[in-house]
């Protein structure tokens, strides 16, 4: 799961020689705006086919955050 | 060259919509176009109307959901997939050979739908939205931002001013748009931090022709080719100065009816009056074009017709010829050099 969130975002923000772990702040160490943030979480939810609540959309702060939520939900 | 046209969401769709798209297959040898909605009906009237040559040229897409103008846009564009606007956006998102889309759809969620689903040229910090109103001189101008962002900051303006530069010189051949910035007063202390700072980095900028602070009762006065704005009073505006000639309009139709000697004179300047008419049709100059997009976004009016669906497919099929993208995406980095030498 972490290695596929990872490559949406190395996709989506363009991002090149940026070491990604789940502690990875996605504004702050991967320079995301919040724009970003929402057009990941949009790829999220067509490539995983999932709904993710708005009130959750921009309450992702790590690669962590976001990888736990999905892992969650597949339960 | 190949578009996708969205067949939905307008007044006069989607006649008109195919209309458009014939007249302008007619005029294109090389352009080949995608009609997004209900596949039916877009087939019936295509076998009415299209030659065999044009139909060659058109593949369809069924998609019969519309987005309306209640619809929130972030929840349109998440919840009706099957629309026909977003079944246009995922084309364009995921076939490479389709270059730009036309709407004639929900404005917002076409916004939304291009800024998410499309994605920023590099460098760009927010798409900004851009019509075109009839000068007095019989001219134009464009006026970037109306309204995709409310709040914004100097290096938005700044980009603004970049991004549509570039969309006046390669839509409306100007070799070098006189740029204003929308202000309560034209000198260059006038306003809040916003409009001063901005002032400070465009009047620095060597290749934008900066003309100073604009108030807004020369926005049509043929003056300027570009008025640049954030969002919200840039829409303000618009609607105020759309909204002043309608009702001016009105008003002079009703005060005409009032007098027998009124009317009598109205008849010898009827044609005047026609002329009018047709220089504030807003069907003659095209959509309004989404700046900063990796792919070209051209939105018609609501009550768009035949020839103001034409207008706009000729808009997009002259952006990405010129591939403004990438001149968009050059000037933005020349930019970010010179604004960090200002500081």
């Amino acid at each position: 799961m972490f290695e596929s969130v990872k490559q949406i975002l190395i996709e989506q923000l363009r991002l090149k020689n940026v070491e990604i772990t789940p502690e990875s702040r996605i504004k702050e160490d991967l320079k995301a705006d919040s724009l970003d943030v929402l057009q990941m979480l949009m790829t999220i939810e067509e490539d995983y086919n999932i709904m993710i609540p708005e009130e959750k959309l921009m309450n992702f702060k790590t690669v962590g955050d976001i990888v736990n939520y999905l892992e969650s939900i597949r339960k | 060259m190949k578009l996708v046209i969205d067949c939905l969401g307008g007044d006069q769709s989607p006649g008109a919509n195919i209309d458009g798209s014939l007249r302008a297959l007619d005029r294109y040898p090389d352009l080949e176009l995608v009609l997004c909605g209900d596949e039916a009906a877009i087939s019936a009237y295509l076998a009415q109307k299209a030659t065999p040559e044009a139909r060659a040229k058109i593949s369809l897409v069924h998609a019969p959901g519309v987005i309306t103008g209640d619809d929130k846009p972030t929840d349109a564009i998440r919840l009706k997939k099957d629309s026909s606007m977003m079944s246009a956006i995922r084309l364009l998102r995921e076939d490479e050979t389709v270059s730009g889309i036309v709407s004639t759809g929900a404005t917002g969620s076409l916004i939304a739908a291009a800024t998410l689903r499309i994605g920023r040229i590099p460098g760009v910090i927010r798409p900004a939205f851009c019509p075109i109103l009839p000068t007095m001189d019989g001219g134009v101008v464009g006026l970037c931002d109306s309204g995709a962002n409310v709040d914004c900051s100097p290096q938005q303006l700044v980009q603004f001013a970049i991004m549509a530069s570039a969309y006046m010189k390669v839509n409306f051949g100007k070799d070098s748009p006189r740029v204003a910035l929308l202000n309560v007063g034209t000198e260059a202390e006038k306003g809040d931090d916003l409009r001063r700072e901005t002032y400070k980095i465009l009047s620095q900028l060597p290749f934008i022709n900066f003309v100073g602070n604009m108030e807004s009762r020369d926005f049509i006065s043929g003056k300027y080719d570009l008025v640049v704005a954030d969002g919200f009073s840039g829409n303000v505006l618009v609607k105020s100065t759309e909204g002043t000639a309608l009702q001016l309009l009105k008003k002079i139709k009703r005060d005409i009816y009032s007098r027998n000697v009124y009317k009598l004179g109205a008849l010898f300047m009827k044609k005047m009056f026609e002329e009018e008419k047709e220089f504030m049709n807003y069907q003659n100059y095209g959509g309004s074009v989404l700046l900063g997009t990796e792919k070209v976004i051209v939105k018609g009016h609501g009550s768009s017709d035949e020839a103001a669906v034409f207008a706009c497919i000729r808009q997009a099929y002259t952006m990405a010829t010129a591939n403004l993208r990438d001149i968009i995406c050059a000037e933005i980095e020349k930019a970010e050099g010179f604004m960090e030498n200002i500081g």
